[in-house]
């Protein structure tokens, strides 16, 4: 009896000592770790050779279908579908083994997008208050601007049936008629014109079509307003031009235009909202710009 | 896990995006017609100028893709109405804009290109995706040579020819109509081209294309394509519904000249004789016809009016896609055809070539640009002038047809309507108050009655007069007694030559025999016909080798009164009027200035820009 229990406490001794030794408990632990580790990753290897057709996924199928081709797919269509679906899992799913997503551009494009779509628009944008519209208007005055518009009377000088050079003079004799006058509108001192006498709110865009893209078109925009200048060059000859208004490139007036400032506004808000939402996620990396270092 | 909850969500805004895109249209469709009946829009009883194109192709257009062109109808507007756009890496823009425009895309794979190349439509990961985004020679050829198989033999490749592409293409095109319409500034039709061109024994191309243009955007939710038919009647029939379903529409034929005699024939294409019936539903269908574009002018050809001296215009001889000259005979240019519609008319008491004209571009690059000193190409990379200069300049035959020199930069419709807005555009359009000009904006009034007299274009109000007393152009000429008297009018483009004359041309049909007559009927300067009765020429101002010009010859405006001294009152007439400007330097001109090369041979160096009228028709009391 009592040598049997001296073996025992021997064995206990030396087991003691075995498993103090730091580097066997390493050994052990470590084979531990494999054997748990292997059993784990045969578990993902077998789950990875599984496709699993739920009745979810074929709910899709046929959603996808429906919203497509505006019908029901019929009993053939829906098995060919579910057939096709295997098909591209496991093609999928090879091609992600051999590491074919990697780089493509096409991929990065469309993860990409579906990041942005997942990320944007998340938050309802409040409607604008009447004063944010008024402040919004008002600080962004470059979505609203309208072209500058100019009001003239003019004086026409044809060269048909004369020439050019006389035309220019007629119309010179007529400016030092003008000049020191009260007159603004005189249009029956030159000759019949084609079209109007008396301008309003024409457009830059306005005098290319009706006057032609010639020297007139600066002088409407640039020249001092009430007093007789010319002759300018049209498309059709020499005039002189008494410019009654010229309005700058204005604003759309903000009452008259709420619900185009509102969309403006709404889509600013929108943007916004999207890059301060991004401007999150950015912030969590580290951007190197190589491509600067060079320079 | 988190994959579903995405993708149910990605479908459901796909379905929601789905029914979105259908509520949108009828919001929209609400929407302009409030706009146009809106009473801030000034209108002018005595009626505007107004200039757009009416035949426009984007890279919708399969072939305009394959061309290269990237722009859509978005950018086709945006560059009418003068915005800068970019096209083929050139920042290009109208010097002066288009008041109206209708985008025409081939209704034959419409949009279908565009999907097939997008890497999130819905062909993306198909074999078809990765034929057709190949940089690969040999699968260019495969897809390009597929479409040209396609179209040749008029059956579509059901695998590209899929309806909801198609639909939601339309949709798109719709859309960007609806945008861009602005009442009162700027027109956006909707419209779209039915490219039906039957072979003939050499199986080349014989065309009948038509652009059908509607009048507001309840319009049918597919286009009808010549993939459906290829006849034009039924293209009729498909009109007549749409028409009593939704919006008004016409159709406009086009390019007579490379239809090898089919577009003016004396029988249907069915091989059937011509009928009353046919000749009203012609009309009642396809008022205008389209007289000068890209690919040439329809009016006449030399070998037809021998002593027409400005005939030899802008001609466009070989069949599309071949090397066949077509039949120039019969059958395919408008001023002979106005005389076998009226023999026509003598024996079925109907006319079925009463057309009115009108101008496009049939440019296949998303923008209507068609100004001669600001000409970029127009079929993509095909023609694009800013890296092919040389070979466009040299040019002289090509394996498919003309060679790009022959394209033309042209041309516009102008029409008289009281406002610019989709209503009186189209109206202007059906009563054919409108013209066509190989470009320029042009203005021309023609008016025929039986009381005018020649001081009446010396009042202030003589326009108000004629529209009282007579009929303006592409009216009939009621009856009256003594000789049809005519008031002519045309006003330069401030932007282009002045004006060398403006000419009445005479068709007249008597006992199944038709004759031309050119009058001309004011001209500049002091010129004196010789004993023969011809004008001298208005003379030439062009530096060739600069590509410059003055305007010290022509006039910038020309008015007359006319009465026809031959007039038979027991003979059908068809009676338009032409306007010529002064010679100016055509694109190629400018563009071999531009590079310091010579000019092209095989065109004309300088040209006289023109514009034609719609007619006014004289028919006999029976």
């Amino acid at each position: 009896m009592r040598g049997k229990q001296l073996r025992m406490l021997y064995l206990i001794m030396i087991m003691k000592r075995i498993f103090s030794e730091p580097l066997l408990q390493f050994f052990v632990l470590g084979s531990l770790l494999y054997l748990l580790v292997s059993f784990v990753q045969s578990k993902r290897e077998r789950q990875s050779k599984e496709i699993v057709v739920d009745n979810e996924r074929i709910g899709l199928l046929i959603s996808n279908y429906k919203n497509q081709m505006g019908v029901l797919p019929t009993k053939e269509q829906l098995d060919a579908m579910i057939e096709n679906y295997i098909h591209q899992e496991i093609a999928y799913r090879e091609a992600k083994k051999m590491g074919l997503d990697n780089d493509d551009e096409i991929i990065r494009r469309r993860l990409s997008q579906k990041f942005d779509f997942l990320k944007t628009d998340l938050k309802e944008i409040p409607l604008p208050t009447g004063q944010q519209l008024k402040d919004f208007y008002q600080n962004n005055p470059s979505l609203f601007q309208t072209d500058g518009t100019v009001n003239f009377s003019h004086i026409f000088f044809t060269a048909d049936n004369s020439n050019d050079s006389i035309a220019k003079e007629r119309a010179f004799f007529v400016l030092q008629q003008l000049k020191n006058s009260a007159v603004q509108r005189a249009p029956e001192k030159g000759d019949k014109f084609v079209l109007q006498y008396d301008y309003t709110e024409q457009t830059p865009l306005d005098i290319k079509q009706s006057f032609g893209d010639k020297p007139i078109l600066d002088s409407l925009f640039s020249a001092p307003v009430h007093t007789w200048i010319g002759p300018v060059q049209s498309g059709y000859g020499w005039h002189l031009l008494y410019i009654v208004k010229r309005a700058n490139a204005s604003l759309i007036p903000l009452e008259a235009n709420k619900d185009i400032v509102k969309a403006k506004y709404m889509e600013t808000a929108k943007d916004e909202q999207n890059k301060k939402a991004f401007g999150q996620v950015e912030k969590s990396y580290i951007i190197k710009r190589t491509y600067l270092d060079n320079k | 896990m988190k994959l579903i909850p995405a993708l149910s969500l990605a479908i459901v805004c796909i379905g929601l995006a789905y029914c979105n895109g259908n509520n949108s249209t009828t919001k929209v469709e609400e929407k302009s017609t409030t706009d146009t009946t809106s009473a801030e829009v000034a209108v002018n009883p005595l009626r505007n100028c107004y200039f757009g194109d009416l035949h426009l192709h984007t890279a919708l257009s399969a072939d305009a893709n394959f061309f290269g062109a990237t722009l859509l109808p978005e950018d086709s507007y945006k560059f009418a109405m003068g915005e800068e756009v970019e096209y083929l890496g050139q920042k290009v823009k109208r010097i002066a804009p288009l008041d109206f425009l209708a985008v025409t895309d081939h209704s034959e794979y419409l949009g279908a290109i565009v999907a097939v190349r997008d890497p999130n439509g819905p062909f993306a990961g198909t074999e078809l995706y990765r034929q057709y985004t190949s940089k690969d020679q040999k699968d260019v050829a495969k897809s390009f040579g597929g479409f040209v198989a396609d179209m040749s033999a008029n059956k579509p490749n059901s695998e590209l020819n899929k309806p909801e592409v198609i639909k939601s293409a339309w949709q798109r095109v719709i859309n960007a109509a609806n945008t861009y319409n602005k009442p009162g500034k700027f027109t956006a039709l909707v419209g779209y081209e039915w490219t039906s061109a039957p072979n003939n024994a050499s199986k080349h191309s014989q065309n009948l294309h038509r652009c059908v243009i509607f009048k507001g955007d309840k319009v049918p939710d597919i286009p009808f394509s010549s993939f459906d038919s290829q006849d034009p009647e039924n293209l009729w029939t498909y009109l007549e519904n749409a028409r009593k379903t939704g919006s008004d529409v016409l159709a406009v034929p086009h390019n007579g000249n490379v239809s090898n005699g089919l577009m003016f024939d004396t029988k249907t294409l069915s091989d059937k004789p011509l009928t009353k019936d046919y000749a009203q539903r012609r009309m009642a269908n396809e008022p205008l016809t389209e007289v000068m574009q890209g690919k040439g002018q329809s009016e006449t050809h030399p070998s037809l009016s021998p002593n027409d001296e400005f005939a030899n215009y802008e001609l466009f001889e070989i069949l599309l896609g071949s090397n066949e000259r077509g039949n120039l005979k019969k059958g395919s240019y408008i001023r002979q055809a106005y005389g076998t519609g009226q023999e026509l008319q003598e024996k079925l008491g109907a006319n079925p070539f009463k057309y009115g004209v009108e101008g496009g571009t049939d440019y296949h690059s998303g923008i209507s640009a068609n100004e001669e000193n600001n000409y970029p190409g127009s079929h993509g990379t095909q023609d694009n002038v800013a890296q092919n200069y040389k070979m466009i300049l040299s040019a002289g035959e090509s394996v498919a047809g003309e060679p790009p020199t022959r394209l033309s930069a042209a041309g516009l419709t102008g029409v008289w309507a009281e406002s610019n807005t989709r209503d009186a555009i189209f109206d202007a359009l059906k009563r054919k108050e409108c013209f066509a000009t190989s470009g320029p904006r042009l203005k021309v009034r023609l008016f025929a009655g039986w009381s005018y007299n020649a001081d009446l274009l010396k009042q202030t109000d003589w326009v108000k007069q004629a529209y009282a007393e007579g009929v303006p152009m592409g009216a009939d000429l009621p009856a009256g007694a003594g000789k049809p008297k005519f008031l002519v009018q045309a006003i330069k483009d401030p932007n282009s030559g002045n004006l060398d004359r403006i000419q009445i041309i005479k068709v007249t049909t008597k006992n199944g025999k038709s004759t031309e007559k050119i009058y001309d009927v004011v001209w500049s300067g002091g010129r004196k016909p010789d004993a023969k009765g011809k004008l001298p020429a208005v003379g030439n101002t062009v530096d060739i080798k600069a590509a410059t010009y003055t305007n010290t010859i022509g006039a910038v405006e020309l008015i007359g009164y006319w009465e026809d001294p031959d007039f038979d009152p027991q003979s059908y007439v068809t009676y338009y009027a032409r306007v010529i400007e002064i010679p100016t330097p055509r694109w190629s001109t400018y563009l071999a200035a531009k590079h310091n090369l010579p000019v092209n041979k095989t065109v004309d160096a300088t040209i006289q820009e023109r514009a034609w009228t719609s007619p006014v028709w004289y028919t006999p009391s029976k």
